[in-house]
């Protein structure tokens, strides 16, 4: 008897009287219900995230793109500017980070329902088990929560896609064309991994031959760059930072190909063991590292398989874009390499991970010979199947909501090292004047604390060079915090008083853990 | 014709982020990044020059009082000396030598006099009129704090405190204690002064809303990191305060049996006193047949 071949199309939630349209709608309510119960208004402990709230009151408040919080505010170099316009429009109406804090987590609920859009003419995606999976995505949830600017350049690359896509099917419609061409740009203007999007853009441009939103594409994005270099500055320490051997470090030095090569491979060990299986799959039982490589080893190796099945029957774009996009992240320097800066990448792995099993499915039921067991009929191997599937896509998304919430709520706590951190703050906002500099680790989050301009503490293995911008900068405090944690590299300025006790002096301090307002009299 | 516009997703889209927005907005208080108060002053301590060698005592204020020979700008002198009157305040509560207090007195008003305009030295030497029972001069250097600062929310909050539990005044009590909670919502204890302030005045609704807050705030406390000091055991004898005012409030002002049992059972389960129980337990039966 010849194999009958169980397609995945035979699965669907129309079989449930359900209409797919109305299954996304009620995914992205059950989201927003998730995002509801573990959304926090108030910042995090990550200076980035207040660095953009300040960028976007900074347009809101008419000061330009500019960084508001530094002495002297100076033109913003390092981050693009479509992510904090995009804040400043709520920032009109709030002083606090609740709205535009709450209009940035939507754009979470939007990345599902993208995807449904841009996917849906695709058979061998399946899409429900995919926009569940995206929905209930630890990373789209507590990213969606903060300042960070990976949710809104995951949807404006879907939206990019989605409007390149229409296009293509309506190639006598310029206004299409045009507004494709545009959001085209917007990946790159809302991070700098946004180049990874314009590379993809640019190679299945070439690769399908329609050179014209090639051409185009690259004409606007140029002609994009220099006009906010005009607005801004030509001078760009973005990429130059990224050469960088140590980045707590300037002083060390460019790094040499041969450490290049290095960075790149243990980049892309961290990222293959830890931080992607992390990503998709947050497992509770961490200490068991024997079940962690297992389950990562599967992980991998289904994602390969759909990202091949992708780039054979699928969206070949997406299959591009991920490599594009892992092999910018691969440059960055080590400590640096983590869950954040692959956020961006993650609702794709997921769509290759769906994609990988569903090819498994089809091999493994292919294989069933109908008939060999009668009892069971294909339509009961079908839906064997479908339930197959679904419990899969439920187990893990199980697990990505529980880990949302454990990070929702480690990111509503604040130690003590912090909560000292801030009363230095409150302290300078009520003690001293408020044309007073202040040196610290965090200097966002500090001005915005303490109303106080404040610099990043100087990173320099050199004392003297330490002390040296601090009396350029006109600095009149050091704030040395005892702030521990993984990612909190040690700011060094220890090191500098206990050098030079002379120039400083303890104006308030408080203990466990050690912090000091100290104050800097140059000679 | 609308019945399709309903079905377009960008309706559907548009509505929900309203919802959203209006869920955040309703349900969610902002938090004030630049209004938060200053911990109390007991955290606080002045060590010498080196860093990570707390120099405490004696020898602290030796040193304190060696700089004050070297600095000659004027308000940093006065910062000294409130920091010589914070740590012999400190040693005070250290050893409890009440003979230290002239010497926390003298620095303290030292620093007063010679800088009037600083918000902290006023709240430091109401701190210590509040430690000698000395209401009525502590009261002044806490209204002369907020004229200064008016976030200053521990010198809100003791001044509410000072004037219901010692000067019997609870309607400025009341104004005082709801600034520090617009300021500051987790401050312990807070929402209990308020509510037996309001209930003096006869404010019930209030009140028992108030008592709930409090509940609430010190049902949270062992889960969640600390960010102003305070003991369990305060937390605790706040909670069982606030549920026996509860617990009388629904039996008199909004009687419902349910609720008020409720509360009557929550204190007795934390309520070790068996005084207080038996006192309580008799005022409940005036109300309540008591099973």
């Amino acid at each position: 008897m010849p194999k009958r071949k169980l397609s995945s199309q035979t699965v669907g939630t129309e079989r449930y009287g359900l209409s797919q349209h109305s299954a996304i709608r009620i995914i992205a309510v059950l989201q927003l219900v998730f995002l509801g119960i573990s959304f926090s208004p108030g910042l995090t402990t990550n200076n980035e995230d207040a660095h953009c709230f300040l960028l976007g009151r900074a347009i809101a408040r008419g000061a330009g793109y500019a960084d508001i919080g530094r002495p002297g505010n100076p033109t913003e170099l390092l981050l693009p500017p479509a992510y904090p316009a995009f804040l400043s429009i709520f920032s009109v109406f709030s002083a606090t980070p609740k709205l535009p804090l709450a209009a940035s987590a939507f754009l979470g609920v939007l990345i599902p329902f993208l995807f449904y859009r841009l996917l849906r003419r695709f058979p061998a995606v399946p899409l429900m088990h995919l926009c569940a999976l995206v929905a209930f995505s630890w990373v789209v949830g507590s990213f969606s929560e903060t300042f960070s600017n990976a949710i809104p350049y995951i949807t404006s690359v879907l939206v990019a896609m989605l409007l390149y896509e229409r296009s293509i099917a309506n190639l006598s419609s310029r206004a299409l064309f045009l507004l494709a061409i545009v959001s085209s740009i917007v990946p790159l203007q809302c991070s700098t991994l946004g180049l990874s999007f314009s590379a993809a853009w640019i190679i299945s441009c070439f690769w399908q031959r329609r050179y014209r939103y090639m051409v185009w594409h690259i004409g606007l994005a140029l002609v994009a760059v220099i006009a906010l270099r005009l607005l801004t500055t030509w001078h760009n320490p973005y990429l130059a930072q990224l050469g960088l051997r140590d980045l707590s470090n300037p002083d060390a030095g460019y790094a040499t190909a041969f450490e290049m090569r290095m960075r790149v491979f243990l980049n892309a060990i961290n990222y293959l063991t830890a931080s992607i299986p992390h990503s998709m799959i947050p497992l509770p039982f961490e200490h068991s590292r024997a079940i962690a490589w297992a389950v990562a080893a599967a992980l991998l190796g289904v994602t390969t398989m759909g990202w091949i099945r992708n780039l054979r029957h699928g969206y070949r774009f997406l299959s591009v874009y991920a490599v594009c996009f892992m092999a910018i992240t691969l440059l960055w320097q080590n400590q640096t390499a983590n869950e954040r800066l692959l956020a961006g990448i993650v609702p794709f792995l997921l769509l290759f991970m769906m994609m990988g099993i569903n090819w498994v499915f089809d091999l493994v039921f292919s294989n069933i010979r109908v008939g060999s067991l009668e009892s069971i009929s294909p339509v009961g191997i079908a839906r064997f199947r479908g339930v197959a599937l679904w419990t899969i896509v439920v187990l893990i998304a199980v697990l990505n909501v529980r880990f949302w919430m454990v990070d929702a709520k480690s990111r509503r706590e604040i130690g003590p090292d912090w909560a000292n951190f801030y009363t230095c703050a409150d302290w300078i906002k009520t003690n001293t004047p408020e044309e007073a500099v202040v040196a610290t680790r965090e200097p966002d989050l500090f001005y915005i604390r303490s109303n106080h301009h404040s610099l990043e503490i100087p990173r320099f293995s050199d004392d003297n060079t330490v002390l040296h911008v601090l009396e350029s900068k006109k600095t009149r405090y050091v704030i040395a915090d005892g702030i521990t944690g993984p990612l909190a590299a040690p700011s060094g300025i220890f090191q500098v008083i206990n050098s030079h006790p002379e120039l400083f002096r303890t104006v308030y301090s408080l203990k466990n853990p050690d912090t000091y307002v100290m104050e800097f009299k140059p000679k | 014709m609308t019945i399709r516009i309903f079905k377009q997703d960008y309706f559907f889209f548009s509505a929900l982020f309203l919802c959203w927005m209006g869920w955040v907005l309703v349900g969610y208080k902002p938090v004030p990044f630049n209004g938060q108060p200053l911990p109390s002053a007991n955290l606080e301590r002045h060590p010498g020059s080196a860093l990570g060698q707390h120099v405490k005592g004696e020898q602290d204020i030796a040193k304190l009082k060696t700089s004050l020979v070297s600095e000659k700008d004027s308000s940093a002198r006065m910062e000294i000396f409130n920091a010589i009157g914070s740590a012999y305040f400190d040693l005070e509560r250290e050893n409890g030598n009440r003979i230290l207090f002239d010497s926390v007195y003298k620095f303290y008003t030292l620093s007063v006099l010679g800088a009037p305009t600083v918000a902290r030295y006023h709240y430091n030497l109401g701190r210590f009129y509040t430690d000698i029972a000395s209401h009525e001069k502590a009261k002044a250097e806490y209204e002369a704090t907020i004229a200064l600062d008016p976030m200053h929310v521990f010198a809100l909050n003791n001044l509410g405190m000072a004037c219901y539990f010692e000067l019997k005044q609870p309607v400025a009590a009341c104004q005082y204690l709801s600034r520090a909670l617009a300021i500051d919502s987790m401050l312990f204890t807070c929402n209990l002064a308020l509510g037996l302030a309001e209930i003096d005045v006869k404010a019930y609704s209030s009140a028992r809303e108030h008592f709930e807050r409090e509940i609430a705030l010190d049902q949270s406390y062992s889960k969640r990191s600390q960010q102003y000091p305070t003991s369990a055991g305060n937390v605790r004898y706040a909670e069982a305060l606030a549920h026996s005012n509860l617990a009388l409030l629904y039996s008199t002002q909004f009687p419902d049996q349910q609720k008020a049992q409720m509360h009557f059972h929550a204190y007795l389960q934390i309520e070790q006193d068996p005084q207080k129980r038996e006192d309580l337990t008799q005022q409940m039966k005036k109300y309540w047949v008591m099973k």
